[in-house]
C-alpha cells in the first residue's frame, strides 16, 4: 500500500490535513481576505467585542482582530516552515556528508554542530533576536539554525549505518561521484525520517516563534503576530477575555494539527515505532 | 590460457583495530598478507577459505573500494591505480547479499541503469536499450523494470545485481559469494546463469566462496585463502584429487561424502580459527595442524611447486621432497 | 564505569569552555555600542571625553583577545563583571535571581514527574479503554498548548474568577510562606502540565514496550502475579526511557521558564536577560547566557551519568 494512501486511512493525518490545509490557505491568500486595514488604529471604537462588522472584535487600537489574526498567521507559517526548511537542508548535507566521509572529519564537523545543543534553544534565539534585531528574516535564520543539529543527527547516524551496505559499494565501484552517492543513493534511504523531523521541528518553531513574538523580541509591531497579540492582550484578560480567547485558540489548533501531522507521518513512515503510541 | 589478465604481487591490508579512546595498544587485522595471484584471462579463479579469512577484503582491496597498504595490483599489465574511467568499469562486482547490495528506493530499471548514468554520454533511447537487453540476458522480464527491489526473491534480486555488473560491457567480474546467501535450490541456476554469461561474453571471474563444492563447480583453477594467505594454488580437478596443504585437505574432507569419492580420511581441526590481530608466527596453520613439527611455528614456509601449476605453502612438503 | 564518569565530566567542561568563548565572541560581534548607549539613551550628542573615560573604565578600549583572557581570568576568579544597567556585580544580580528560577523549574518538573508518570502507567495498563483515549487526548493537546497560553488560561480561571490565588508575582519566603506558595502554584502547575503531558506519552509507550517484550512476557507465564509483574520487572525496563524524556524536557523546562517567568512576573533569572537585552548590558547577558548554558549543560550531564548507571549499553 503506497504511503499516500496509508496517510489517509490515519485519523490524525485527516484531522491535521483539516486544520492545516485552511491554515496554509489564509497564510497565503490572507491579504485577500482581509476587510479592514489590520495596522489602522480607530481611537473610537477600541476593545469592541464581535459585531457583524467586526467578527472578533477589536484590540485596544481599534483594529479588527479578524484580520489582524488572518495577517499574523503569515509571519509564524514563514518562520516555521522556512526555518525548518534550512535546518532540514543545511543539517542533512551536513550529516550526510559527516556519516559518509572518513571517521575524524565526520567527528569534527559533529562536534561543530553539538555546539549549537549546549545552549537552551530559546536563549539563544532571544539574544540573537535581542541584539541583532527581530523580523521575520532573522527569526528564519534563528530557527534554521537552532534546527540543524536535530537533522544533522538523524542525517549522520543512518548514514553511518548505510555508508559500508553493498549497494553504496556498488555504487563506488561504479565510480560515482561523492554528491551523487549522497543525494541519489542515501539520501532517498533516510527521507522518512527526516520528513517526520521536519514535521516536528515546524511544530516548535512555531513555539518559538510566538514565544518571541509573546516577549516582545519576535515580529517587530505593528505588524501582527499571534505570540505577540497574546502579549498584548493580556492587559485586558479581565476586561475583555475574547481578545486574548482568539489568538490562543489558533495558535493552539496549529500547533495541534503539526503534532499530530507529525504522530501520523511516524505512524507511516516509521512502523517499528507504530505499536508504541 | 596465456594471457595474464590481473596479476597482484605481494599486497598488503592490515585493517587498525581500536581498543578505545584511553588505550594505547593498537592492533591491526591482517586481513590481506602478502598476497601474491595472477587471474588468466577466460578463467574461473576460484578463492575459498573459511569466513573471516580475508577473501571478502582481497576482492574490495583489488577493485580499490578499499585501499591497499603496499603491494601492486596489475590490470592488463597498468596498476589499477593509474587506470581511467573506461579501463575501470571493466572491472566489476557482484555481491553476496542481494538484499543489501540493490537499493531499495530504486526500481530495476534504475539499478541497473545507474552505471550507464554515471559513466554519462548515453541517451535515453540507449540506455533503456541496454538495460532491456540486460534483463533478457540474465533471464529476467522486461516488465520487472519498473517494479521496487522488496518485489522480488533472493534469485531474482541476484540476478538484477549480476544484470548490473554486465553493463557497459565488463571484462573482468568478481563474484563475493554470489550464492550464499540463496536457497540451495537456487544457487545452481545462478551458478549456471553465470557460466552462461561468461561462455556468451568470454568473462573473467574470479568466484569466492566458502562452498568447495560451489567453487569446483565453476572454477577452473582454485586458491585456497588460511588467516589472509594464499597457502596453496592449483587447477581444480588436481586440488581435488591432489590436496596438498594439511589445511586443504582438512577442507576437503568435510565435504559431505568426500571420503568416498576423493579417498581421504576425514581430517578433524582442533581448537577455534586464530584471531586476525595476533595471527600466528611462522606457519599460519601450525596452531591447528595435525602434523605440526618444530620449525612450522618459526619460520614462515614458502610456496613451493607440488606439482604443474599446482603450488603449496608447507614445510613438511619440503621435508618430503628432500628426505 | 568510572571511565565513562570521567569522559563524561570532561565532555561537559568542554562544552562550557565552548560556550563561554561563544558567548563572549558572539556580544563582541554584535551591533550597538554600549558605552555610547550608557551616556546618551536618547541618541544625543557625547562628549568625546566622558567616552573615552567610560570606554577606559570598563576596559573595551583594550584588544579583543586582552579583553576575552580578562574575562576569562575574572570568570575563573567568580567575578562575571559589572553589569551597566543595574551598577552592581553580574554575579550578585545573578545570585539573587536564579534561586527563584531554580525553584520555579525543580517544583514544575517535580509535578510534572508526579502527575506524567502515575498517568502513564494507568493509561499503558488500561491500554485501549476510554481512560487510556481520555489520557491519549490531553497530553495530545497538553502538548499543543502553549506555556503562555496556558499560564493566561489558569490565571482566569483560578484567580480572576475563583479568586482563589494572586494572578503573578513573587514573596520571598521570610515574608511568610504561605504567600510565597500561593504565588508559585500557578506558575510552576503552568510549567508542568506541558512537560508532564510529554512524561505521560513516554511512560505509555515505553511501559507498554516493556509489557510485550520478550523478557517481561514469560514471567506472567510461568505463573507471578500481575502486581509483582508490574511492580519488579516492568517498572525498572521502563524507567530508562523516562529518564531520557525528563532530560530531553530540560531545553523545553528552561524555555517555558523563560515564558512562565514573563507570564507571572516571576521575578527569576529570565526576566533579569530579557531586561538585560532590552537595555544592551552586555556583562550582564553574558553572565545570564553562562550560567544558562552551564546549568543546562551539567544537568544534562547529570541525566546521562544517570542513564549509563541504569543501563550499561549507554556507557
Amino acid at each position: 500500500m503506497s504511503v499516500f494512501k496509508q496517510c489517509l486511512r490515519n485519523k490524525k493525518f485527516l484531522i491535521s490535513i483539516v486544520i492545516l490545509v485552511p491554515l496554509l490557505f489564509v497564510a497565503l491568500f490572507g491579504s485577500l481576505m482581509i476587510s479592514h486595514d489590520p495596522l489602522e488604529i480607530i481611537a473610537t471604537q477600541t476593545l469592541q467585542l464581535p459585531s457583524a462588522e467586526y467578527p472578533m472584535g477589536t484590540d485596544e487600537y481599534g483594529r479588527c482582530i479578524a484580520c489582524r489574526l488572518i495577517i499574523g498567521l503569515q509571519p509564524t507559517m514563514i518562520v516555521a516552515f522556512g526555518g525548518a526548511l534550512i535546518a532540514m537542508a543545511a543539517g542533512t548535507l551536513l550529516g550526510l556528508l559527516a556519516g559518509y566521509t572518513r571517521d575524524s572529519i565526520g567527528n569534527a564537523i559533529m562536534r561543530v554542530v553539538d555546539i549549537i545543543l549546549c545552549f537552551p534553544s530559546i536563549l539563544l534565539a532571544m539574544l540573537v533576536v535581542g541584539l541583532w534585531g527581530s523580523g521575520v528574516v532573522n527569526l528564519v535564520v534563528v530557527v534554521g539554525i537552532l534546527y540543524t543539529p536535530h537533522f544533522c543527527r538523524i542525517a549522520y547516524s543512518s548514514t553511518r549505518k548505510l555508508r559500508k551496505v553493498e549497494y553504496v559499494e556498488s555504487q563506488q565501484l561504479l565510480g560515482a561521484g561523492t554528491m551523487r552517492i549522497l543525494l541519489k543513493t542515501l539520501l532517498p534511504n533516510i527521507v522518512s525520517s527526516l520528513i517526520i523531523q521536519f514535521s516536528l521541528t515546524v511544530s516548535s518553531g512555531i513555539l518559538l516563534e510566538s514565544g518571541l513574538s509573546f516577549l516582545g523580541l519576535g515580529v517587530l509591531p505593528p505588524a501582527p503576530s499571534w505570540g505577540q497579540m497574546i502579549g498584548d492582550a493580556r492587559a485586558y484578560i479581565a476586561t475583555n477575555g475574547q481578545y486574548m480567547f482568539w489568538p490562543s485558540l489558533f495558535l493552539c489548533l496549529t500547533i495541534l494539527s503539526t503534532n499530530l501531522m507529525g504522530d501520523a507521518l511516524r505512524d507511516v513512515l516509521d512502523p517499528k515505532l507504530k505499536k508504541s503510541f | 590460457m596465456s594471457e595474464t589478465l590481473l596479476e597482484v604481487k605481494n599486497l598488503k591490508k592490515y585493517f587498525p583495530v581500536k581498543h578505545g579512546m584511553f588505550s594505547s595498544g593498537k592492533g591491526f587485522v591482517h586481513a590481506v598478507d602478502d598476497i601474491s595471484l595472477s587471474v588468466e584471462k577466460g578463467e574461473t579463479f576460484g578463492l575459498v577459505g573459511e569466513s573471516g579469512c580475508g577473501k571478502s577484503s582481497l576482492s574490495r582491496v583489488i577493485l580499490g573500494l578499499v585501499p591497499r597498504d603496499s603491494g601492486e595490483i596489475l590490470y592488463k599489465g597498468k596498476d589499477v591505480s593509474t587506470l581511467d574511467r573506461a579501463q575501470r568499469s571493466k572491472m566489476r562486482m557482484v555481491f553476496q547479499n542481494p538484499f543489501a547490495s540493490l537499493n531499495p528506493k530504486e526500481r530495476v530499471f534504475d539499478t541497473i541503469a545507474e552505471p550507464y548514468r554515471i559513466a554519462g554520454g548515453y541517451s535515453r533511447e540507449q540506455i533503456r536499450e541496454e538495460v532491456l537487453k540486460l534483463l533478457d540476458l540474465v533471464g529476467l522480464s522486461r516488465g520487472y523494470a519498473n517494479r521496487y527491489p522488496h518485489e522480488f526473491s533472493g534469485g531474482q534480486r541476484q540476478r538484477i545485481g549480476i544484470a548490473r555488473a554486465l553493463a557497459m560491457n565488463p571484462e573482468f567480474i568478481i563474484c563475493d559469494e554470489p550464492v550464499s546467501a540463496l536457497d540451495v535450490s537456487i544457487q545452481a541456476q545462478i551458478l549456471n546463469l553465470l557460466r552462461d554469461i561468461q561462455k556468451e561474453l568470454g568473462l573473467t571471474y574470479v568466484f569466492i566462496s566458502h562452498n568447495l563444492g560451489v567453487v569446483k563447480y565453476v572454477s577452473d583453477r582454485i586458491a585456497v585463502m588460511y588467516l589472509g594467505k594464499i597457502i596453496e594454488v592449483s587447477k581444480a580437478a588436481d586440488l581435488y584429487a591432489n590436496p596438498s596443504h594439511p589445511y586443504t585437505q582438512a577442507l576437503l574432507s568435510a565435504i559431505p561424502g568426500a571420503s568416498e569419492y576423493l579417498h581421504i580420511d576425514r581430517v578433524l581441526l582442533k581448537d577455534d580459527i586464530p584471531s586476525p590481530v595476533n595471527p600466528p608466527a611462522g606457519c599460519r596453520f601450525c596452531t591447528r595442524c595435525l602434523y605440526a613439527k618444530e620449525i612450522c611455528s618459526q619460520e614462515e614456509p614458502q610456496m613451493q611447486p607440488v606439482g604443474e601449476g599446482h603450488y603449496a605453502a608447507c614445510h613438511l612438503l619440503r621435508k618430503e621432497a628432500e628426505g | 564505569m568510572i571511565k565513562f564518569l570521567v569522559k563524561r565530566i570532561a565532555t561537559a567542561i568542554v562544552q562550557i569552555f565552548v560556550v563561554t568563548t561563544i558567548v563572549f565572541f558572539a556580544l563582541q560581534m554584535m551591533p550597538g555600542d554600549p558605552v555610547l548607549l550608557m551616556l546618551s539613551r536618547d541618541g544625543s550628542a557625547v562628549d568625546q571625553e566622558a567616552y573615552d573615560a567610560l570606554e577606559a573604565e570598563l576596559g573595551l578600549d583594550q584588544p579583543v583577545m586582552t579583553q576575552y583572557t580578562n574575562w576569562l581570568t575574572d570568570l575563573v576568579h567568580g567575578d562575571l563583571g559589572t553589569s551597566y544597567g543595574e551598577n552592581r556585580p553580574v554575579t550578585e544580580a545573578i545570585g539573587d535571581r536564579i534561586p527563584r528560577t531554580l525553584e520555579l523549574a525543580a517544583v514544575s518538573l517535580v509535578l510534572a514527574c508526579i502527575i506524567g508518570i502515575p498517568l502513564g502507567i494507568l493509561s499503558a495498563v488500561r491500554r485501549g479503554g476510554f481512560l487510556d483515549l481520555g489520557l491519549t487526548l490531553l497530553s495530545s493537546l497538553g502538548n499543543s498548548v502553549p506555556v503562555f497560553v496556558l499560564g493566561y488560561v489558569l490565571v482566569l480561571v483560578f484567580s480572576l474568577n475563583m479568586k482563589l490565588l494572586p494572578s503573578s508575582g513573587y514573596v520571598p519566603v521570610a515574608r511568610g510562606l504561605d504567600n510565597h506558595i500561593q504565588r508559585l502554584i500557578l506558575p510552576a502547575v503552568a510549567l508542568a502540565l506541558g512537560v508532564a503531558a510529554s512524561i505521560l506519552r513516554m511512560t505509555r509507550s515505553s511501559m507498554l514496550e516493556s509489557l510485550g517484550s520478550e523478557s517481561v512476557r514469560p514471567l506472567r507465564a510461568k505463573g507471578l502475579s500481575k502486581g509483582k509483574v508490574y511492580g519488579k520487572h516492568v517498572m525498572r525496563n521502563m524507567l530508562i526511557p523516562v529518564v531520557t524524556i525528563i532530560g530531553l524536557q530540560l531545553g523545553s523546562l528552561i524555555a517555558g521558564t523563560v515564558l512562565c517567568e514573563a507570564v507571572f512576573n516571576w521575578p527569576g533569572i529570565a526576566t533579569l536577560l530579557v531586561d538585560a537585552i532590552n537595555n544592551r548590558d552586555y556583562p550582564l547577558i553574558q553572565g545570564c547566557m553562562l550560567i544558562l548554558s552551564a546549568i543546562f549543560i551539567l544537568t544534562n550531564m547529570v541525566v546521562d551519568l544517570l542513564y549509563g548507571f541504569l543501563d550499561p549499553r549507554a556507557r
